[in-house]
């Protein structure tokens, strides 16, 4: 939709990812940049009060200075050691609280982000992709906002003054910087088209080797695997596979270390350089031999510290630049909002006209040109085949999913004007993939209705919806995993219709819930069902005929499109889709009938 | 020779951290003795190599300064100093090469290892959610926790190692310094290493809160819950439960970290007051003329950087070290878990000839329940005959089938086939015997007609069988660019996947092309519309004829076209007969099929 229409330039990104990290730990983000700041001086100041040090030494050595003349230098260098030691804990401290702090307070973003998009977004591959992505950029944000801090505060502070330092002992040592600048960016531009091209060679391969370990350990193969004898087939595959990626990835590595071997050999002539002009002006006398010795010694931070920023933060900005995007694009993607000032008033039923609807992605239609409607406290129940877009019409006619074509009315308000939580206040339903929350019983009931948690109504639901209480309190954990026990299918399945109860409701839907449950089960629940109904809208979504003859009307369904609506009777006298589709599901009850 | 292998690399009863090491060296040994006297010199060069060739630079070029000495004489140490410079920024690209090599070894050795214990471990290990963890966890990633462990214990050495090179440069320099030192620096460390390990339990400790507030942002970002959390809305409570989760972890989280920086800085502290000892100590000499000059300008910058490095490098390494020692707990655990005999040997080229099946009053319950799902199972089943297997959810119907399959052996009373023991026959003859259909059956990614071949490994001819077989299941590959050699999946380049009824035809045409005179149906259907549903079995019935099918299902579509139903509740056979019989004996069979016949009335 409207998703690619922004441009998200790399400037644009960044200023953004600042501001969202400012705002969500402004205090530790300040105190971060301080400590960067000093962090670089102190580097410095160190490499200044080691000269110090040393000059007095040699001149001791001499015999020109006394004990007491080089203390003072070696206490003014103990000083700046112990500063920068603990600078450097509370900035690496620091860092750690900034990703746990600032993850949670943009999680909490994207929380409420999902909580305002449109349902039929998960149904689409393409957003499930983005939405993970958008998950892994949160958990780059804060790495990557700390990599751009860093360059400012600690970097550019600590090569402008160690620059001015060098220029102050002799304006040709500033050229260290550069040479220690220009190894680090070949290393940078070699990496990112070499490497990035021996990894795309070996990941089918590795693809390939993980996904026959698979069909020997995961466990939705073990069983099978096993039974047909295919270990040997699958091990002689993994093995093979195997082998040839370690042989491919030998080779490209050594492709890769002679590579790195040479950047090395750039680093290093890069430091040799600067040597050779620190030698040049020991022997001319410009500098002390002091000087010498200090800069010497601090040749590896500066080459070190130009390869990381080059290398590692430059690389791993690129890295997750695009993550970030997708976290971006996710928080400004179209949000469904409504009128909250709309009266529900349940006599008017509910209206559907010239309804239709299409997944996205998908290009016919599920649900196309339907118009229906249901009045107060009547029984509707869906017929059709897997397909057929029984659910998707029941989604449309709750207002979960918004129509493409054509509006529905709940209760008098048009689900695409109406404030979600508004038009579901008096929506409740069970649905197919109903879920096992891992939380306490009571929870897994009120879920429904958090506002409104009362312990005496979840025991007087959960005897309603038939669910064996035996010896269990309601704030038992229902899940092993959390040290709570677990329910076996059929008691999940009447939670679940607790569930629903639970909800405030004056139209509640029942979305094929008898998938996994066995014949008697499942006509108790459609009994119940028959019961809860009374007095309120409803709607049972069914592919067995008959379960749905106790409703009002029947709806048929057929690609998409309501062929046919009638009460049962109605329906086997017109001799239609229902009545075929009938026949050949009593068939199998049928030959009782001859006998009897 | 690979099962060799495999005692070769993992060959003990318990593992330690150390073992890190050891497979290291076991799998490639000389590579691994080569990254040994690499990291050797690695840490000798900046601190030992560095130092003397410093001294001597700084040493002539004052002598030069002050004409003690000829202006030549300083290009031998210069490139003394340049040389071991050169040594000290390379050397990084050669340990990385060699540590990838030992990393190559370890994954062709360990990782088959394995994947071939993993194959052959008892059932029960896959479907008891604890030993699967603990299975998950060792197979996820073993040549990554082996490789880190390893690489912690070689930065220990590092770290050993330069410590103890600054030492002994300093004792050849000034003996009694360096005793000072070591009477200091000793017991800190190990205070240091005592922390680290504590502290790495502690963080263990936290796991649970982490697990549950990745279970809370489960829900409110999960696709599985869409409707009911749209519906319900309830983002906002759980999202506030969310975050208090989120917060107790990152607060206990972060506890255990200031802990662990404040024992990692404060050793950094107390090495940087030993650097500064050894410069102190080291004054005086150099007044006195007992050290040059040069050799204190070595000496202290061997040691301040030293400390610059020491401590993230030892936080580093000791965690490491700890994290290899979960994973070796758990290699020890998986490493005893019990193997299920026969389980990776194909089924026999020959199957037996089989007249008939009886269960004699079998009892089972899984190994971590109390409950004895089958209770007293008895029943004869005859060859070529169609049964049908119905009852309740949770009666024990597909446990029937694992025990069949020889998945769990360890029931009581006789399961016999041709009047004989189960138990008594090889795995291998099970496999040849027995044919099954899952409910959730594979879908591999391989072709299509390798798909079809493994119904029937064990015979070299099946190939030519599987043109017919999959002719039969009404399987269509005319869509597939080439043809029944076309992989199946997104896995392999050009892959194409099948819809879910192409798939189930898959399953049905490998399960025609076995020999195998027993075939299972195991609940095929949950998903699938009532038409559908019919239809599957109608199928399966024409292709099976002949053969001795077995319908386990709650559903009673079934039941039509078996010979002889079997109504299975609280782990007993409690009803058998034709439809007729059961519908006149009015028991369960009977109130089951009238529950659903009365929608139809």
């Amino acid at each position: 939709m409207s998703r690619e229409q922004k441009n998200y330039t790399f400037n644009r990104i960044m200023l953004r990812v600042i501001v969202l990290q400012i705002k969500a730990v402004p205090w530790h983000s300040a105190l971060i940049n301080l400590v960067g700041v000093f962090t670089a001086l102190t580097i410095t100041a160190k490499v200044i009060a080691t000269q110090g040090l040393f000059d007095k030494i040699t001149d001791a050595a001499a015999g020109n200075a006394g004990f007491i003349e080089c203390l003072i230098p070696l206490m003014v260098l103990t000083g700046i050691t112990f500063g920068e030691q603990i600078l450097n804990g509370v900035s690496n401290f620091h860092v750690e609280v900034i990703f746990e702090k600032a993850a949670g307070k943009i999680k909490t973003l994207l929380h409420r982000k999902l909580k305002h998009l449109n349902p039929v977004c998960f149904e689409d591959p393409k957003f499930l992709d983005d939405l993970n992505k958008a998950r892994e950029g949160i958990a780059v944000i804060p790495s990557f906002s700390i990599t751009l801090f860093f360059i400012l505060s600690i970097y550019i502070v600590y090569f402008a003054s160690i620059g001015t330092y060098l220029y102050n002992l002799k304006p040709i040592l500033l050229f260290t910087i550069l040479i220690s600048f220009i190894p680090a960016l070949i290393a940078q531009i070699i990496r990112g088209k070499v490497f990035t091209k021996l990894e795309e060679e070996s990941a089918p391969l590795r693809r390939e080797n993980e996904y026959y370990q698979k069909t020997i350990c995961e466990r939705e193969y073990f069983k099978e695997t096993r039974i047909l004898g295919a270990f040997k087939y699958f091990y002689t595959l993994y093995h093979d596979t195997l082998i040839m990626l370690t042989h491919k990835r030998w080779k490209a590595e050594n492709k890769t270390a002679l590579i790195e071997l040479f950047l090395n050999f750039a680093t290093f002539a890069g430091m040799a350089l600067s040597t050779y002009l620190l030698f040049n002006a020991t022997i001319a006398g410009d500098i002390t031999v002091g000087a010498f010795a200090a800069v010497f010694g601090a040749l590896n931070m500066l080459f070190g510290l130009m390869r990381e920023i080059v290398n590692r933060h430059i690389g791993a900005i690129n890295r997750d630049i695009g993550k970030i995007v997708n976290f971006v694009r996710m928080m400004d993607a179209p949000e469904r909002y409504g009128d909250c000032d709309g009266n529900l008033s349940m006599s008017e039923g509910i209206k559907a006209e010239n309804v239709s609807f299409t997944y996205p992605g998908k290009e016919t239609p599920a649900v196309s040109n339907v118009s229906l409607e249901i009045a107060q406290n009547e029984t509707i129940a869906i017929v059709g085949k897997n397909g057929a877009g029984k659910s998707t019409l029941v989604r449309l006619l709750i207002g979960l999913y918004l129509p493409l074509e054509g509006k529905v009315l709940v209760g008098g308000l048009n689900t695409l004007e109406t404030d979600p939580a508004v038009l579901f206040q008096r929506t409740s339903g069970v649905f197919q993939k109903f879920q096992r929350y891992k939380m306490t019983l009571s929870n897994n009931v009120a879920i429904s209705n958090m506002a409104d948690f009362n312990s005496d109504k979840i025991i007087k639901i959960l005897k309603q919806a038939a669910v064996e209480l035996k010896d269990i309190d309601i704030e038992t954990m229902l899940s092993p995993e959390f040290d709570g026990i677990d329910l076996s299918g059929g008691e999940w399945q009447r939670l679940a219709i607790a569930r629903g109860l639970y909800r405030t409701n004056r139209f509640i839907v029942l979305d094929e819930p008898t998938a996994s449950i066995d014949p008697i089960e499942e006509t108790r629940v459609f009994t119940q069902f028959k019961n809860l109904a009374k007095n309120k809208c409803a709607i049972i979504v069914t592919h067995r005929l008959g379960s749905a003859k106790f409703a009002d009307r029947i709806i048929v369904m057929d690609s998409g499109k309501i062929t046919d609506i009638g009460t049962h009777d109605e329906l086997m006298g017109r001799m239609g889709l229902y009545a075929d589709m009938w026949a050949k599901q009593a068939k199998w009850y049928e030959y009782k009938e001859e006998i009897s | 020779m690979k099962s060799s292998l495999r005692f070769q690399i993992l060959s003990k009863k318990q593992y330690k951290s150390m073992d890190a090491v050891f497979i290291a060296f076991k799998a490639s040994p000389v590579w691994a003795v080569l990254r040994f006297l690499l990291t050797l010199i690695q840490s000798l060069m900046p601190t030992v190599a560095m130092t003397f060739a410093m001294a001597g630079f700084i040493d002539t070029a004052n002598a030069i300064l002050q004409n003690e000495r000829p202006h030549n004489d300083i290009y031998l140490p210069l490139f003394l100093m340049l040389l071991v410079l050169s040594i000290l920024t390379t050397i990084g690209a050669v340990i990385a090469l060699v540590t990838t090599r030992i990393n190559l070894d370890i994954s062709r050795k360990l990782k088959p290892a394995i994947v071939k214990k993993c194959a052959s471990l008892e059932f029960k290990h896959i479907e008891n959610s604890s030993s699967w963890e603990l299975i998950s966890r060792v197979s996820r990633d073993p040549v990554q926790a082996v490789m880190n462990g390893f690489n912690g214990f070689m930065q220990m050495q590092d770290i050993t190692i330069s410590i103890v090179g600054v030492l002994i440069v300093i004792v050849t320099q000034v003996w009694w310094a360096a005793l000072i030192i070591i009477a200091f620096s000793t017991p800190m460390f190990w205070l240091s290493i005592r922390a680290g390990k504590k502290n790495y339990q502690a963080s263990r400790d936290n796991e649970k809160y982490k697990r549950r507030a990745e279970y809370l942002d489960e829900v409110l970002t999960g696709r599985e819950n869409i409707d009911e959390r749209t519906l319900f809305g309830y983002s906002e409570h759980i999202g506030k439960r969310w975050m208090d989760q989120y917060e107790i972890s990152r607060k206990r989280q972060l506890k255990v970290r200031a802990r662990m920086f404040l024992i990692t800085k404060g050793a950094s502290l107390i090495q940087a007051l030993i650097a500064v000892l050894v410069a102190l100590t080291l004054i005086n000499p150099v007044i006195n003329g007992d050290l040059t000059a040069g050799m204190f300008l070595g000496i202290v910058t061997a040691a301040f950087n030293m400390i610059m490095q020491l401590g993230w490098k030892m936080s580093a390494s000791l965690e490491s070290i700890s994290h290899v020692n979960e994973y070796m707990k758990d290699l020890t655990e998986f490493w005893d878990l019990s193997q299920a005999e026969g389980a990776n040997l194909e089924p026999d080229p020959e199957p037996i000839i089989f007249s008939k099946l009886e269960f004699r009053n079998v009892r089972f319950k899984y190994p971590t329940s109390e409950h004895y799902i089958l209770d007293g199972l008895s029943f004869l089943l005859e060859c070529g005959f169609h049964y049908a297997f119905v009852g309740k959810n949770g009666a024990g119907k597909t446990t029937i089938a694992k025990l069949l399959t020889g998945l769990y052996t360890e029931y009581e009373g006789e399961i016999l086939i041709n009047d004989k023991e189960l138990r008594t026959y090889p795995a291998s003859t099970i496999k040849a015997l027995i044919s099954v259909i899952y409910q959730d059956f594979a879908k591999y990614y391989i072709s299509l007609k390798d798909n079809i071949i493994l119904g029937d490994v064990a015979d070299q001819k099946a190939v030519l069988r599987a043109l017919p077989a999959m002719g039969l299941a009404g399987v269509d590959f005319a869509g597939l660019n080439d043809g029944y050699d076309t992989p199946l999946g997104k896995i392999k380049e050009g892959g194409q996947d099948l819809s879910g009824g192409q798939w189930q035809r898959v399953a049905i045409a490998r399960s025609l092309i076995s020999r195998a005179p027993i075939k299972i149906l195991d609940e095929p259907t949950a998903a699938l519309d009532p038409i559908s549903e019919s239809k599957l079995y109608n199928d399966f019935e024409k292709l099976m004829r002949g053969k001795t099918t077995l319908f386990i299902s709650h559903r009673l579509g079934s039941t039509k076209l078996a010979d002889q139903i079997l109504v299975v509740d609280s782990g007993k056979i409690v009803e058998q007969g034709t439809h007729i019989e059961l519908m006149e004996l009015s028991g369960q069979y009977a109130e089951m099929f009238e529950s659903q016949r009365n929608w139809y009335k």
